[in-house]
């Protein structure tokens, strides 16, 4: 039995270290973007994004409140 | 040339164009019906029921909205023949890549979540218990794609688009005003009681029922694996215009009749809706269950699908409905994944699954403008699309639909934060 969860869990590490290195593949394979962006550009895409962050953070804190009111 | 001969020449050319308008058409229409999914079913029977007739123009005006987003992808599509994740982490790099990914599997797998919702709650109408609806449903999804041809799926695709068009004859059941309709489709105009929280919260899930990140994905890989050529592209945009067509005739047909009978009850589903109508009339509540049921297997096959395309692409994995499955293991592993994880939390007990379902839009439209973003970056990369890049028409239309995006979503955040600040409207 113990044979046998070692033998699963290192599947499961196998697995997981497959995964690992395609993130990195895939990280090393786009590093260069193709379209440049100005500083600009850049700054007003992380803007949205965080914006975009909050939003959906008070999107859940409304779903959870409304749970937790028994909705 | 004769005259009859010339007749003849421009007849069997009209033919030709149909024959390969038959045989391109199918992303655009499965797309657009698809995003009718069971979220939207449940959001358009809330809507008739909170509001009547009285946002239908809000719908109207979402078809033209949704068509110009989803075009630029089969433009983008059949210019760089690669999908929407590879393309924006090709032309962004990985960080913005990354990121979109992310956007796409949480949207995806919250959406699934919501079609098995839609799909138990409709069965439920028929005795059937959810647990066995779930294994149903993913063993016919499973058959849907291992047959190993992006044809047969397709088509299996668009004999469920047929089945989501049951609300026009339902709707024509109960002889609903045309009058009204027309107005009510037409004229935009607010609802009694003015704006107000409620109105933003139901305006924001209209919109991400109508267009979602998912569909950005969704068309433009299928463009890429019915390997569409530019040439293709005419054929595309009326493919894509007929499904925006048929999405809007569904909403306001589906309006229509939770409008006219349901008005001012308090729906909080397409279940119960379908369910309070029964007693109304029978075929009407059963056209709506079927209708509900259908919504969601469209919306779970297109999603579910969307997810394991972008993870192919960008991991490189084979990623199309034409290899078999021990050629594309994980293209197929993913798409099981995704189907068995959305299925089985639907079977928790006590979970909420309506109030999740409502804000599953909001959050999808919330994401939204970061996708689109992108897409219009993209179709703006002159060295890229070449003659297919957007014109400056193309892109205040789109730059125009993000702003609105953007104002929409932070009403709803600030009518969240201080419930009360749409009081003053009225």
């Amino acid at each position: 039995m113990p044979n046998k969860i070692n033998r699963l869990s290192e599947q499961f590490k196998n697995i997981f270290r497959v995964w690992i290195q395609a993130i990195r593949d895939t990280d090393a394979k786009y590093k260069k973007p193709r379209i440049k962006m100005t500083l600009g550009v850049r700054i007003a895409l992380i803007s949205l994004r965080v914006y975009l962050i909050i939003l959906i953070s008070l999107s859940f804190f409304k779903l959870f409140t409304l749970i937790y009111q028994g909705h | 040339m004769g005259f009859f001969a010339k007749i003849y020449y421009k007849f069997h050319r009209f033919i030709r164009a149909i024959q390969l308008f038959l045989m391109i058409a199918g992303p655009g229409i499965i797309v657009m019906i698809a995003d009718n999914d069971a979220g939207g079913i449940t959001t358009y029977s809330v809507t008739g029921s909170k509001f009547g007739y009285s946002l239908m123009w809000f719908l109207v005006l979402l078809g033209p909205v949704a068509y110009c987003v989803q075009e630029m992808t089969v433009r983008l599509g059949a210019v760089t023949k690669r999908g929407h994740a590879e393309a924006i982490f090709d032309a962004f790099g990985s960080f913005w890549g990354w990121f979109s990914l992310l956007d796409l599997v949480l949207t995806d797998w919250l959406t699934m979540i919501t079609e098995f919702v839609g799909m138990t709650a409709a069965m439920s109408i028929f005795h059937v218990p959810p647990a066995v609806t779930v294994l149903c449903v993913w063993s016919l999804m499973i058959f849907m794609v291992v047959q190993g041809k992006y044809w047969t799926w397709e088509k299996m695709a668009l004999l469920f688009c047929i089945i989501n068009l049951i609300y026009v004859p339902a709707a024509f059941l109960i002889h609903p005003s045309i009058k009204d309709i027309l107005y009510n489709s037409f004229i935009p105009h607010l609802p009694k009681g003015g704006f107000s929280a409620d109105l933003s919260f139901l305006l924001m899930a209209n919109i991400g029922t109508t267009i979602a990140p998912w569909m950005l994905f969704f068309q433009q890989s299928t463009v890429v694996d019915k390997n569409m050529q530019e040439k293709d592209i005419p054929y595309g945009r009326v493919d894509t215009a007929m499904g925006a067509v048929a999405t809007v005739l569904v909403a306001v047909f589906l309006i229509a009749i939770t409008g006219k009978l349901l008005y001012g009850m308090p729906i909080e589903s397409a279940a119960q809706a379908a369910i309070k109508l029964m007693p109304i009339n029978q075929w009407v509540g059963t056209f709506v269950a079927i209708g509900l049921f259908d919504a969601g297997f469209l919306g779970a096959i297109c999603i579910s699908l969307a997810s394991s395309w972008a993870w192919g692409e960008v991991f490189g994995w084979a990623h199309s409905l034409n290899h078999k499955v021990r050629e594309a293991p994980w293209f197929y592993a993913y798409y099981v994944f995704d189907l068995m994880l959305a299925g089985t939390v639907v079977l928790i007990p006590k979970a909420p699954l309506v109030l999740i379902t409502l804000f599953v839009q909001v959050i999808s439209v919330t994401l939204l403008p970061a996708a689109l973003v992108f897409l219009i970056l993209l179709l703006n990369d002159e060295e890229t699309m070449g003659k297919y890049k957007n014109t400056l028409l193309e892109n205040i239309l789109n730059i125009g639909i993000v702003v609105t995006l953007i104002i929409i979503s932070t009403m709803y955040g600030l009518g969240t934060l201080f419930p009360n600040i749409y009081n003053w409207i009225k």
